[in-house]
């Protein structure tokens, strides 16, 4: 998306103080438990992906950190020890499912949201033509917002839900249900948000996405942090694997010093252990199949998630 | 908060006043009202005269009917001719040129001429009397020859504006029945030959037995007449017999706490005001609950309703919304209102007696009753719009709120059913305990407003509904705050009383 402003004029000076500040945060319903005992720092100015299975409490932390759900639990502080009712105005949030006034006007609906978080009405109009505008969708700021397709619609919700430029944008699942050309939108606006300094969290199924951005990740699961920190460390932590191009039939998982294997035919990532002895297991895979690319790297992030949440985690990660 | 509220206040105002359909439907519901009281007259206008003949087998009833009718009919002229000469009132030829000798006579010497004119005689001998006689020949042609539209034009009381003589197509009942069956007539009187022994051998017949105007009419002028040869067969002077059949009528006095008084046709037409009252509160409180119920559920299912709480809380959301509704419902009150003036001051005084009745309505509008009219509405749309708000939250769709929709209209029509038998009487002791239950207290204490109920039933009643009110809408709260977000199946009844007894407090919704 063709944004209006440039960096440098929107930068957003990095003021002391987490961006969120997640303390022994609990949410439960009856004896569910949807989110135990989390607690999780993010520094400002960083785009942190937020990670977990289906059902993990990803949407229910984010609703917690966005004031739309109290904490049964714990304590909830954004932008430098605040809570989320105090920072609506500083605060920018897109749900996963995202819904569109059918009826009415393309521009009044994103300035709505932005009067909303604040924005005075006329600023927010003005703004909402501007950015409608260079989004390429100035053709239609005054028509009903259901003659626009469906690509149309979500770009004009994402318009909408960040029309007031936020310090602290919370996306949950925002590639969810985007085509391409979206996804790549929302990727480069992620991006550009970095580069101004504001501080985005996002969940997502798409590890890759996570990985290509993020400067830090978290990933939860039954409702609790199992994995946290800066990307690299993340990955360096997990240790290295290899990634192997190959005909034959393989069958890693009994190889010593494989933790894991992510094997799909002709293509694996082997996950070694500390202490594994990669010209042993070369030998090794040469008795199995016959190689045509032996890469020894630091892990995926997928290799990452997978490990954390088990198998259920190979249903989600992309 | 008061931003908030009044952003999203504004924006569901906006999205129903904006739309065509509002303003069509704001429109038609007035002209249903209007046509309710309307349309019987539009339609007994369009109806043709009734056309009936007669067979007199008695030989002197008919004629003296007929001498009856007409001398009615002739009252009933030279009355609207004198009434012209006062009120320069533009009357066709030759009734015009009878105006200013009319005007100068008195309501008897009217009736007295009109009766000399149907008999032919005796003349008037002095006085504008005599003068108009001697212009009786035009004057009977052109009563003669009066369609039942020009008729009707003039005074729909006429008997020729509504009922038809027509010389009998034969005298056997062969003959009168073709004559009926084949729609030459509408009826046919058969006056037996003996009158003032009784009725045998007298028949109405008609294919239409339930339309009983012509034959209610025509009763009454045969029995006037066949009394009146009674009476004169006895022997008694005619003074006498004039006294003999003057009825005992018990005039009409309305008791107020200034006193007795008079009524007039247009002060009985007010009684039945509160019964304009209980029906648009109860179209206005229901519409403008509904349009709170469909535009919180299309919030929710459409999942605008997250992206919103992101920005404001659910107490500023469901405020606001509270609010649009309620300024869409004034509007819609004041559109009526305004509507209904109008129209009943451009087309009131053509429409007869229902235009005297819809003035009488208005007419008896006070500025304390349609204060209290607006407060009822207002307290009244709160109580309800809290219910269907929470139905709103709770459900996404139409047919999952259909369950929960039932008893609130239900209950909706209690007011309507108990409309007529409480305006008929207003003190009765049922009517005074229903206005102390809460849903029922706006539509039955407007409808006690013809005996106003005393103060302190205005001040309890008031305060009990104002308290329900403000129950409701906390209890609306705890429902709307988790309802919104539950997404899946509709809660079941055991589920939304478990998020009613969920506190507002952090941190302990039931459902996410």
């Amino acid at each position: 998306m063709d944004h209006p402003v440039t960096a440098r004029e929107n930068a957003v000076p990095i003021p002391s103080g987490a961006a969120i500040e997640l303390h022994e945060v609990g949410k439960y319903y009856g004896i569910h438990a949807a989110v135990d005992h989390l607690s999780l720092v993010v520094p400002r100015g960083q785009v942190y992906g937020f990670l977990g299975p289906n059902g993990a409490g990803k949407t229910t932390t984010l609703r917690m950190i966005t004031g739309i759900l109290e904490p049964s639990s714990g304590r909830v502080q954004v932008l430098g020890g605040i809570t989320p009712g105090e920072a609506r105005a500083r605060l920018g949030y897109l749900p996963e499912e995202k819904g569109l006034y059918k009826d009415m006007k393309v521009v009044d609906m994103v300035a709505y949201f932005g009067a909303l978080r604040g924005l005075g009405l006329r600023e927010a109009k003005a703004r909402a033509a501007d950015r409608l505008a260079r989004a390429g969708l100035g053709e239609w700021l005054g028509a009903k917002c259901n003659a626009l397709s469906k690509g149309m619609g979500q770009q004009a919700q994402v318009i909408a839900a960040l029309l007031h430029d936020p310090e602290l944008v919370v996306l949950d699942e925002p590639f969810s249900g985007l085509d391409p050309v979206n996804a790549e939108m929302v990727l480069e606006l992620i991006k550009q948000y970095r580069r101004e300094g504001r501080t985005v969290l996002f969940s997502t199924h798409v590890v890759e996405h996570a990985e290509q951005i993020c400067d830090a990740v978290a990933i939860i699961h039954h409702g609790r942090l199992v994995v946290n920190g800066p990307l690299e460390e993340v990955k360096a932590r997990a240790g290295r694997s290899v990634l192997l191009d190959y005909e034959g039939t393989l069958n890693a998982d009994t190889l010593p010093g494989v933790i894991s294997a992510d094997d799909a035919g002709h293509h694996a990532e082997l996950r070694l252990a500390p202490e594994a002895d990669t010209q042993r297991l070369l030998h090794l895979l040469t008795e199995q199949v016959r190689i045509h690319r032996f890469d020894t790297r630091e892990v995926s992030l997928k290799q990452v998630f997978l490990a954390a949440v088990g198998h259920e985690g190979t249903r989600h990660a992309a | 908060m008061l931003r908030s509220l009044l952003l999203v206040a504004r924006r569901d105002y906006a999205a129903y006043v904006g739309r065509r359909r509002f303003w069509l439907s704001l429109l038609l519901t007035p002209l249903l009202l209007l046509a309710f009281v309307f349309v019987p007259g539009v339609l007994a206008n369009l109806q043709s005269a009734r056309t009936y003949t007669v067979i007199d087998h008695s030989g002197w009833v008919w004629p003296a009917v007929a001498r009856r009718i007409a001398a009615g009919d002739y009252t009933q002229l030279l009355n609207l001719a004198a009434a012209a000469a006062r009120t320069g009132t533009v009357l066709p030829q030759p009734l015009a040129r009878l105006a200013p000798a009319a005007g100068k006579l008195t309501a008897p010497q009217r009736r007295a001429l009109a009766t000399a004119l149907a008999a032919g005689g005796p003349a008037p001998i002095s006085g504008p009397a005599a003068g108009l006689w001697s212009k009786r020949r035009a004057f009977i042609a052109w009563y003669r020859a009066l369609t039942t539209k020009a008729a009707r034009a003039l005074d729909r009381g006429l008997s020729i504006a509504r009922f038809r003589y027509l010389s009998p197509p034969g005298k056997t009942p062969v003959v009168l029945n073709q004559a009926v069956n084949r729609d030459k007539l509408f009826a046919y009187f058969v006056i037996g030959t003996k009158p003032l022994a009784g009725d045998a051998g007298f028949v109405y017949g008609s294919r239409n037995l339930t339309d009983t105007a012509l034959r209610n009419w025509f009763s009454g002028e045969v029995n006037a007449v066949v009394r009146a040869r009674k009476v004169r067969e006895t022997g008694l002077p005619k003074a006498r017999a004039r006294w003999l059949q003057v009825p005992v009528v018990f005039h009409n006095r309305l008791i107020t706490k200034a006193g007795a008084k008079r009524v007039s046709a247009a002060e009985r037409a007010a009684q039945w005001l509160p019964v304009g009252y209980v029906y648009l509160l109860f179209i206005s409180i229901f519409s403008i609950s509904q349009i709170l119920m469909m535009s919180t559920m299309e919030e929710k299912s459409s999942r605008i309703a997250e992206v919103l709480l992101g920005a404001i809380t659910p107490g500023e959301l469901m405020s606001g919304k509270v609010l649009g509704s309620l300024l869409v419902g004034l509007t819609m009150l004041g559109f009526w209102v305004v509507v209904i003036f109008l129209a009943l001051g451009y087309f009131g005084p053509s429409l007869g007696g229902a235009g005297t009745f819809a003035k009488g309505l208005l007419g008896a509008i006070s500025p304390t009753g349609l204060g209290w009219f607006f407060a009822y509405f207002v307290l009244g749309y709160l109580f309800y719009g809290a219910l269907l708000g929470a139905i709103g939250a709770a459900v996404s769709t139409i047919q999952e709120a259909q369950p929960y929709m039932t008893p609130v209209t239900l209950l909706l029509m209690v007011p309507l059913i108990l409309m007529v038998p409480i305006v008929k009487n207003p003190t009765a002791e049922y009517a005074r305990v229903l206005s102390y239950i809460p849903p029922l207290t706006p539509f039955v204490m407007m409808n006690r407003i013809n005996a106003p109920p005393p103060l302190i039933d205005y001040i309890l009643t008031t305060l009990l509904l104002g308290a329900s009110v403000v129950v409701l809408l906390y209890f609306a709260g705890r429902i709307f705050r988790i309802g919104l977000l539950n997404s899946g199946a509709p809660p079941k009844l055991r589920q939304l009383l478990a998020w009613l007894r969920t506190p507002a407090r952090p941190g302990t919704d039931v459902a996410d």
